[in-house]
């Protein structure tokens, strides 16, 4: 009997916001991401030390409201929208400012913590501003590959090892507004030890029916020769989208993150 | 039903323990995935024990260069290919040492065969 075959590449997606601003991500103090929660882990990098690599993920930060001197004076310009900062040194509402190498520390391949803003350096993070932590390629900077220092993983599965989809509560939103959603799907495990593998889905808000749809839809598309990718992103930063019910290719779920939950 | 055979051993004398030739139904394979920069594996489950799994490493080009980063993708269709494959005899060779047989994007040499 033949099978369709689903493909996974990995997006580590990662977004928070707290109401008591802080200079670490993860939580309050030096708080650890997981490959679970976030899809990657950082590489440890110095935020003075130019030889430790930083490629292939962006931290981004919203800021909630307009302040002065929390951002440093030569971080220029919007990542959204590519326009000039009026003030570079002042974030104001809704500024989206994507952080360079010599603004942030990695430690412990987990602990991510923002260099305090000063002269050319850092950003000061303040109550209810949003940050996020995006995967850009398939790279081994990225640290979540299968084994250390290995690019992220790529996963195929046989259809007729899907056991559902599991609409989970989830409170993102992406930097440019967008409500998200989060939706795992669950394969029989692989080292056939009786569990499950889980793909999680970080997506456009309202999308669970349409993935359910999608997954009935790829299940019976026929197509036996190759795997059919669901979500992929390559080393040169260039996503594959199955797409919605349709299989239109385009990115009609909104997929913003792509991982599984297990190494 | 296709049933899928790999084989590590390089000579006929050296079969007869585990981890050298396996056979299994193509319904039984669980995954297809990347282990490192340079191999992939199908997993499948075992045949010593339903709760394992039997895991055919094939060593494949690095996916970290810039001229062969779709080896794995690529090698990940080959074996979908062949498990799915119509085949009159019944079965599929994935890969044989002993014969020199492969699939297209996977480099035969420390190709392994292991059961858990």
């Amino acid at each position: 009997m033949k099978t369709t075959y689903v493909y996974f590449g990995t997006k580590g997606y990662y977004y928070e916001s707290d109401s008591s601003g802080d200079q670490e991500v993860g939580g309050d103090s030096a708080t650890s991401l997981t490959l679970a929660g976030a899809g990657l882990l950082p590489v440890d990098h110095a935020h003075n030390t130019a030889s430790t690599s930083t490629d292939a993920y962006n931290i981004i930060i919203k800021a909630a409201a307009g302040t002065t001197g929390d951002r440093a004076n030569d971080n220029l310009t919007d990542f959204l929208t590519g326009e000039a900062f009026a003030a570079a040194a002042n974030p104001a509402a809704d500024d989206v400012t994507v952080l360079r190498a010599k603004d942030y520390d990695v430690a412990n391949t987990s602990q991510v913590t923002i260099i305090t803003a000063s002269g050319a350096v850092g950003y000061d993070i303040q109550n209810n501003d949003k940050l996020w932590i995006e995967q850009t390629a398939r790279h081994d900077a990225a640290g979540n590959g299968p084994a250390a220092s290995n690019l992220s993983g790529a996963y195929a599965y046989p259809m007729h090892g899907f056991l559902g989809a599991d609409p989970v509560a989830c409170a993102y939103e992406h930097y440019d507004g967008t409500a998200l959603d989060q939706t795992d799907l669950y394969f029989i495990k692989s080292d056939g030890t009786g569990g499950n593998d889980v793909i999680r889905l970080i997506h456009t808000a309202g999308k669970y029916p349409d993935i359910c749809k999608t997954m009935e839809a790829l299940n019976n598309c026929g197509i036996y020769n190759r795997a059919v990718t669901f979500y992929d992103l390559d080393i040169n930063g260039v996503e594959t989208f199955l797409g919605g019910p349709t299989l239109s290719g385009q990115n009609d779920l909104g997929i913003k993150g792509c991982w599984r939950t297990t190494a | 039903m296709n049933y899928l055979i790999a084989n590590d051993q390089g000579t006929l004398t050296d079969f007869g323990s585990v981890d050298e030739a396996v056979m299994f139904p193509a319904s039984h394979v669980l995954s297809i995935e990347s282990k490192t920069d340079t191999t992939a594996s199908i997993f499948a489950q075992s045949s010593l024990d339903v709760d394992a799994d039997v895991e055919l490493v094939m060593v494949h080009d690095d996916v970290s260069a810039g001229a062969t980063y779709k080896t794995f993708r690529n090698l990940v269709d080959d074996a979908v290919r062949a498990i799915n494959s119509d085949n009159r005899l019944g079965y599929t060779v994935l890969f044989d040492v002993l014969n020199g047989q492969k699939l297209d994007n996977q480099i035969l040499a420390s190709s392994t065969v292991t059961e858990d």
